[in-house]
């Protein structure tokens, strides 16, 4: 299968890294209530994107999607962020959105601790179709 | 985003600061660490964003504040506030790199929307810690080896317990002095044993250390210039411990190790994978030349350092033999549990009685022959000429002198 950003995943050594795989997941994921397009883009193909310096596991990681296991992990996370940030929403999202991911969505890995994990899309996801807002954050 | 009332500024220093690692980060990085040439630290701090960048807030810190800020003591907001400089850069990027405007600004200028909560103590750990070895060695001028403490008991960011540290130092030295002795002892210069000649390529002295956990950085007591291509014999001891680090948690490495180095080596390996084991600690060691293009390292933890004290347990166990023999007990000291035992075709040997031997060694009679059980273990794992052998008895058996 073809992923949504092949021509940059190419020029990455071991991207998407051997642990990940299609998985099916409740996801929740920070999106901006105003714009659905501007909700489910990686952070690398943002622009401008909030970057000091890439090296390539982090540039991996840049063309996958965040999302969390559930809505409480979500909003701690944004709670301690928006702490040290306060306009952190204007670059994560004002809200929390909930979906049903599929094993055609793309390849993930497993959960860590915090309920964080990555989703690298296959050529042709398109996840605003299939998550709605929960909550606002702000 | 907001308007600011500092002063814009053409000349400023945030270009030539080096990133060390990112305090904060999720989707790219929020609070980062960098540091001047001086060993400085800097923090950028993620402020705003709009449709063409992304902006920034910079300041030096004190080492004292960002440790107190580590360990929670005291806020990002107490930062902000309270530069050593009095003043703060604010940076638009566009990307990486790229200082599109930068402001000065004194503190009380920094907008109100900017500033963290009252409440923004440090709850993340940081993470993608980087040392660029490659440009320090090339401000040493001098290839440098980086013993990267990732984590372990008293192991903290750019802190680190002294006995852990001071251990991890011991052992690394003493293991890279044995490798350039096993490697080099058969060649001398005037003036010096071929020992001394030789433990010289394997010597270090502490120059400084980085923040990232905790990075002690050390330089080759000798420097050696060659001719391009060559490698220098500090290299190769180097390489020879990366190598170590690498392949001995396999068995088959191991073994391979063995044979290629003498028994020291393979000691003092044991001890550092058991300094490693005991303080739990995970561990990258890195060696940079001025003139390399990246790094070369291997790391360890403690499930890779239990495999190879494991594997050089299995290797003495693999050399290790028992057998039946006949003879006299020329001497025996009953507290220590030591014999001298002089075989029935003369061969006199030294060891100790198996605490779990049956057999009351008070009972033994210099006149009778026994019949014993003797457990040889060779100590030596590879090609040294003279191994020490531990040999233990068993079990034993008095016999009468009808059987004589």
């Amino acid at each position: 299968m073809r992923y949504k950003y092949q021509a940059h995943l190419d020029s990455i050594a071991n991207c998407p890294m051997p642990h990940f795989a299609p998985r099916k997941a409740e996801a929740y994921r920070y999106v901006f209530s105003d714009s659905a397009e501007k909700s489910f883009l990686p952070v690398l193909a943002k622009n401008p994107n909030r970057a000091l310096n890439w090296n390539d596991v982090d540039r991996c990681s840049g063309w996958a999607l965040s999302f969390f296991t559930s809505a409480a992990t979500a909003r701690t996370l944004f709670e301690s962020l928006r702490r040290l940030n306060p306009r952190i929403h204007k670059s994560l999202g004002n809200g929390i959105a909930v979906g049903q991911l599929s094993s055609g969505d793309g390849v993930s890995c497993e959960a860590e601790r915090s309920g964080h994990f990555e989703l690298h899309e296959y050529d042709g996801t398109e996840l605003a179709s299939k998550f709605s807002l929960l909550e606002a954050l702000i | 985003m907001e308007l600011l009332a500092g002063q814009r500024i053409k000349i400023h220093p945030l270009a030539s600061l080096e990133r060390r690692s990112d305090l904060v980060y999720f989707d790219g990085p929020l609070l980062s660490l960098f540091e001047n040439a001086q060993g400085e630290p800097f923090l950028f701090v993620w402020a705003d964003v709009d449709a063409a960048a992304n902006r920034w807030i910079a300041f030096r810190v004190t080492p004292e504040q960002l440790s107190s800020f580590l360990r929670k003591r005291i806020t990002l907001r107490d930062l902000l506030l309270t530069p050593p400089d009095g003043y703060v850069f604010v940076s638009d990027m566009s990307g990486p790199g790229e200082f599109d405007s930068v402001w000065m600004l004194r503190v009380e200028d920094v907008p109100e929307a900017y500033l963290p909560a009252p409440d923004s103590y440090y709850e993340f750990e940081p993470t993608h810690s980087d040392v660029d070895l490659v440009a320090l060695a090339r401000q040493y001028h001098s290839p440098l080896l980086d013993l990267h403490l990732v984590r372990g008991k008293g192991i903290r960011f750019g802190t680190a317990d002294v006995t852990t540290l001071g251990s991890m130092l011991r052992s690394t030295g003493e293991l890279a002095e044995s490798i350039a002795i096993s490697l080099f002892a058969g060649q001398a210069v005037e003036g010096t044993t071929k020992r001394e000649h030789a433990r010289a390529y394997g010597q270090f002295e502490f120059v400084t250390q980085k923040a990232a956990s905790f990075s002690a950085i050390l330089r080759p007591l000798i420097t050696q210039q060659n001719f391009a291509g060559f490698a220098d014999r500090t290299s190769e001891v180097v390489d020879a411990m990366l190598g170590l680090l690498s392949a001995t948690p396999d068995y088959a490495g191991l073994k391979e190790a063995a044979g290629k180095h003498d028994d020291p080596v393979i000691r003092h390996l044991e001890v550092f994978a058991k300094e490693v084991q005991a303080r739990n600690i995970g561990i990258e060691v890195r060696w940079a030349l001025p003139t390399s293009d990246m790094p070369r390292s291997a790391k360890i933890d403690p499930h890779s350092s239990t495999r190879i004290v494991d594997n050089i347990n299995r290797l003495e166990h693999d050399e290790s033999e028992g057998f039946w023999t006949q003879g006299v007990f020329l001497a025996v000291d009953t507290k220590l549990r030591s014999y001298r035992f002089q075989s029935a075709a003369g061969r006199e040997s030294l060891g100790h009685f198996d605490p779990k031997l049956a057999y009351p060694i008070t009972n033994i009679s210099f006149k009778l022959q026994y019949r014993v059980y003797m457990n040889r273990r060779t100590a030596k794992v590879s090609g040294r000429s003279k191994p020490r052998i531990d040999e233990t008895i068993g079990e034993m058996d008095g016999l009468s002198e009808q059987n004589l």
